[in-house]
């Protein structure tokens, strides 16, 4: 199928493109609701912790399932030491250590799926503005660092840099030579903000510059 | 339900379920009930207990069977859930006494990359589109040139993208997400003159 641009926009979808001096389509605005979508969206999926739930869930249904009725059906299978498993509930009280420590593990894993389930967790992904809750984009981290020493390299005077992103700060190590650091300094700084600024992420990010002698 | 809300929710009633389970077997042991209703000093497996089970034997386990077999059932719809790719086969967009008109989601898809990819900088897309009929969900994934400024593609899905998918769905909203790599840029020739 060949979609074809309505009429009255532009027919031609280079044209946006066109345009890709900084500054030539507006950035978005903060936008709390998209902000928040943005932020949901790439949240974690929590998918090796639910396939161990789920992995469990298997093994304790299918085990207990056919413990049951291979006993019941008078063929039983004998996964489990019945007779020693009754002998030791018979004897065992409640207000023995055993069961306490028992009814505590129960609670601490408890607790442990509840925290997964509800803590947001770190996003893998950079969440950026876009001004429309329906439109969610994020960099990958590795690409979003990527372009911000980038940026830093297009400083004249800097031979190479290194952007490392981490809990809302970027860190920025240059490699130049016989500048005045200051200076040199400043305006990466001012390049690599001008940059995340293009680059929108939805969460601030503080740039720190750390400017070394190149080797 | 998207399978990372799925999953939380599963976790969440999971953890629910041991929380209080757990709770109970510690309130019991540390003599928080009614000694006379529920005494902490008894074995676990006593004689009303072994009473209740002579008496509903063999339906109580055979109740406990179904219980078993539910759980693993849900454990392994659970299980497959997390292996699933969200695709769509053929979206109806259209229907009148002499048929129907569907056009096929992949090739809406293949459409819309084949448009994002002609951008200068993006060198390369991919879409697909999930969802059901009533909420589509366009999902994308694009590599990007580092210098590309996020408004621009920002404009180029929500003004031209998105109201073409739009259009050819008969769609009045269509959610997108876009996962973007951006990608170092080929250093610039300088011309010595």
């Amino acid at each position: 199928m060949t979609l074809r641009a309505a009429p009255g926009e532009s027919g031609n979808p280079m044209a946006p493109a066109q345009a890709t001096a900084p500054g030539a389509v507006p950035v978005a605005p903060p936008y709390p609701t998209a902000d928040r979508a943005a932020r949901r969206a790439f949240r974690p999926r929590r998918v090796i912790s639910a396939t161990v739930a789920a992995l469990a869930l298997v093994g304790i249904g299918f085990v207990a399932a056919v413990e049951i009725v291979s006993t019941l059906v008078r063929r039983p299978v004998h996964w489990l030491p019945h007779d020693r498993l009754l002998s030791w509930a018979t004897t065992t009280r409640w207000d023995s250590p055993e069961v306490l420590a028992g009814g505590a593990l129960l609670v601490l894993a408890g607790l442990v799926l509840l925290v997964l389930a509800l803590h947001a967790g770190r996003c893998r992904t950079v969440p950026v503005r876009t001004g429309d809750p329906d439109l969610v984009i994020g960099l990958r981290p590795k690409g979003f660092a990527t372009a911000l020493a980038h940026a830093a390299e297009e400083v004249p005077g800097v031979h190479s840099a290194k952007a490392t992103v981490r809990r809302g700060r970027v860190s920025v190590i240059a490699r130049a030579s016989g500048w005045d650091d200051d200076r040199l300094s400043e305006a990466v700084r001012h390049a690599v903000s001008a940059r995340l600024e293009a680059l929108s992420p939805v969460a601030d990010h503080r740039v720190s510059v750390a400017m070394k002698e190149r080797r | 339900m998207s399978t990372g809300r799925a999953n939380r929710a599963g976790l969440a009633i999971l953890g629910l379920l041991l929380v209080v389970g757990g709770g109970l077997v510690l309130a019991r042991g540390l003599r928080a009930f009614p000694q006379n209703w529920a005494p902490a000093g008894v074995p676990l497996v006593d004689q009303p207990v072994t009473d209740f089970f002579a008496t509903f034997s063999p339906w109580i386990w055979w109740a406990f069977a179904v219980l078993a077999v539910i759980v693993a059932l849900v454990g392994l719809r659970w299980l497959v859930a997390q292996g699933r790719t969200e695709t769509m086969g053929e979206i109806r967009v259209g229907s009148g006494p002499d048929g129907q008109t569907t056009v096929d989601s992949q090739a809406v898809a293949s459409a819309a990359s084949a448009e994002l990819s002609a951008l200068p900088a993006v060198r390369t897309a991919n879409a697909r589109l999930a969802g059901d009929g009533d909420q589509l969900l366009l999902r994308l994934r694009v590599a990007a040139d580092d210098r590309v400024p996020i408004s621009v593609l920002r404009h180029q899905l929500t003004t031209v993208t998105v109201p073409h998918l739009q259009q050819a769905l008969g769609a009045d909203r269509l959610q997108t997400v876009a996962r973007v790599e951006l990608e170092r840029a080929a250093p610039q020739k300088r011309v010595l003159q």
